[in-house]
């Protein structure tokens, strides 16, 4: 902070003398611990705080200077933070953005601002959401190729859904790809709201795929199982296969338990070997 | 394609005009189209281009030096705990395509917003010499179609000319050009020592409709690499990336079918076969520009080891399988391998790694690492 202050004149204000209207909505938690801070009469820190309260108001910095003052107030932005932050009226004339935003770790770039604009016309709960998982827009890239309504549709179940950052961006990617291939909305909308809705979307995705591994799982189903052995189609990236668990009490047991899985695998095989009859 | 009608514009770095490629510009495009520039006007960009930028990109040429090293080791040899390496070397004279496919991996590596074509390949030729004179015993096959096509811009640069006379200096070593063009009459008067392959990729003509846009057609392909087997020039086939439709058993049955019946396993080098495959991060920038109906960006696809969207192993294994089978239906005798796979599609498809396949084996075989050399 010292470094940013250097060559920094400012003087002390009420709050009741500055402008609240860049209130981006920073994390109350950390807005409450923070002094109160102001830009050429715009408040930038302190944004719950009352009058009569001392604001340290900065008249002469450069909108780099800014930037870098800002950043030491807020060394960790939200994508959603930012981008409210970044469309608030007069700020470009007061902080360079572009610059700030590279501190930020992110690089503006078309995509980045077509993704951005979107955002701010999504409902709040789900910015919230966003900000809270740490969501950036390369995580969701198919959004912008949405409409809006379609967007705010499948994102406010999603962030009501309290998923994790993973299966948000596992289902927001399969809804939107089955949209763009034209299946009807209200299906999507329909598998998303079921408690599997992974496995409903991964089913209509990838309906070759889900047609293979149904096939296992009846064929694995077909065979007569030792006791004490449980067994699941699982799929590892681009292999699907077989996990079996097994339960044995002794040696005996296990012996057993073995020589039924051994009839398994070779009914298993049989099965794979072409019909001599066709 | 129309080169002259294709580039909207063309830009010559001051360090090429005198360069035989600039020159050669120079006097085949209109003057209104070619301008000269002390260095680029564009931001080198940071992040990925937007499907607008990677268009614009195929349409702006742009002639200038190369100042890194010419030439480096395929890719997949990057890659050798999870895939089986051929010992590709390749020799990039250029970036981007002036051709679209829409599974291209340029579109998640490039970030330039022109289509470069460097201009000193006598540099290259220095560093190819100076490695070849270091390694002039060891088999090292040498491509140019790695991000850009070894010949669908050759017409206007020639480069192929000066290429294949430099190998005959080289016999051991192997020069493969790799296109989707049909541009091969510019070179099929050069004498050559035999060592120099010309290679398609080439899928079914559905494929080449839909998803190969602004390449040469089946015909073409195959009228050019006639052309070349005329001239005494090696050929390759690379039926890669086979990609799954609903009739992909037809297709690719008529595919082994029409190399079968047009070329002997004498006359073709090599076929290699591979299964569509890319980068994660390009699946957003292949749907902004081909869609959902693309049978690429549709493809049933899964991160595999190594990072890439494949299709399901047991489908890749069964399209290889029948792949192969197919071809070997028509003559046993055809060279077949398979491009950037595990291990265990090897064994899968061939019963046995390619080290221990007569024919392969000397592509697969670990080559001494190149001594160092400095140009």
């Amino acid at each position: 902070m010292a470094m940013v202050l250097h060559d920094l004149s400012f003087e002390f204000t009420d709050i009741s003398q500055c402008q609240r209207t860049w209130n981006f909505g920073p994390r109350h938690q950390l807005s409450d611990q923070l002094p109160a801070w102001a830009f050429g009469g715009f408040l930038i820190s302190g944004f719950d705080l009352e009058s009569p309260h001392p604001v340290q108001n900065v008249t002469n910095a450069s909108p780099e200077q800014a930037a870098e003052l800002f950043f030491s107030l807020y060394p960790y932005l939200s994508w959603p933070e930012f981008v409210r932050l970044s469309h608030q009226p007069k700020l470009a004339e007061l902080m360079d953005c572009d610059f700030l935003l590279r501190k930020y770790g992110t690089k503006s770039d078309d995509r980045y601002k077509k993704i951005s604009d979107f955002l701010l016309q999504w409902p709040a709960e789900v910015q919230e959401y966003l900000s809270d998982k740490d969501l950036r827009p390369f995580d969701m890239a198919i959004i912008d190729q949405l409409s809006l309504d379609v967007q705010k549709d499948i994102l406010s179940l999603l962030a009501s859904s309290k998923l994790s950052k993973s299966l948000f961006c596992q289902l927001l990617d399969l809804s939107g790809e089955l949209i763009l291939m034209e299946t009807p909305v209200e299906d999507v909308m329909a598998a998303l709201k079921s408690p599997n809705a992974l496995s409903e979307l991964r089913e209509k995705r990838f309906p070759l795929t889900n047609q293979k591994e149904l096939a296992l799982k009846n064929l694995m189903s077909s065979f007569q199982w030792p006791k004490g052995v449980s067994s699941q189609i699982l799929r590892k990236g681009d292999v699907h296969g077989l996990e079996i668990k097994l339960f044995v009490k002794d040696a005996t047991e296990f012996e057993k338990t073995l020589t039924g899985l051994r009839s398994v695998a070779s009914n298993w095989k049989k099965k794979n070997e072409p019909d001599p009859a066709l | 394609m129309n080169l002259i009608q294709h580039f909207e514009k063309v830009y010559l770095d001051q360090a090429s005009v005198e360069s035989p490629v600039a020159q050669r510009i120079q006097k085949l495009f209109p003057a209104d189209k070619v301008q000269i520039i002390e260095k680029p006007t564009w931001p080198e960009r940071a992040g990925m281009m937007t499907p607008e930028q990677f268009d614009q990109s195929k349409k702006t040429l742009f002639v200038t030096p190369f100042k890194g090293q010419f030439f480096k080791r395929c890719p997949g040899a990057t890659q050798k705990k999870v895939l089986s390496c051929c010992n590709y070397h390749v020799l990039n004279l250029g970036a981007q395509c002036n051709m679209n496919c829409s599974y291209c991996y340029l579109q998640s590596y490039l970030n330039s917003p022109v289509l470069k074509i460097y201009s000193n390949l006598d540099k290259a030729l220095l560093e190819l010499k100076a490695m070849a004179d270091a390694n002039p015993e060891a088999p090292f096959r040498v491509g140019t179609g790695e991000v850009i096509d070894s010949l669908s811009l050759d017409p206007l640069t020639l480069y192929s000319r000066e290429l294949i006379s430099f190998f005959r200096n080289y016999p051991k070593w192997t020069l493969e050009f790799k296109t989707k063009s049909a541009e091969v009459a510019q070179f099929l008067d050069v004498p050559h020592s035999g060592n120099v392959v010309v290679s398609w990729s080439i899928n079914p003509r559905l494929i080449i409709q839909n998803e190969e846009h602004g390449t040469a057609s089946f015909e073409s392909r195959m009228q050019a690499a006639r052309e070349c087997v005329n001239a005494g020039f090696q050929i390759a086939f690379h039926i890669d990336p086979m990609i799954w439709h609903p009739e992909w058993k037809q297709s690719y049955a008529e595919l082994a079918s029409e190399i079968a019946t047009r070329f002997s396993p004498q006359e073709v080098n090599v076929i290699s076969v591979g299964a569509l495959r890319f980068q994660p991060e390009q699946k957003a920038m292949m749907r902004e520009r081909f869609g959902m109906k693309s049978l690429v960006t549709s493809a049933e696809v899964f991160i595999s080891e190594g990072g890439k969207m494949r299709y399901d192993l047991s489908l890749r294994q069964e399209m290889f399988h029948f792949m192969i089978t197919q071809l070997k239906s028509h003559n046993p005798a055809w060279r077949i391998f398979l491009c950037m796979e595990t291990p265990e599609s090897w064994i899968s498809s061939f019963e046995s790694h390619p080290m221990q396949i007569e024919g392969l084996k000397d592509l697969f075989r670990p080559l001494p690492k190149l001594q160092e050399v400095s140009v």
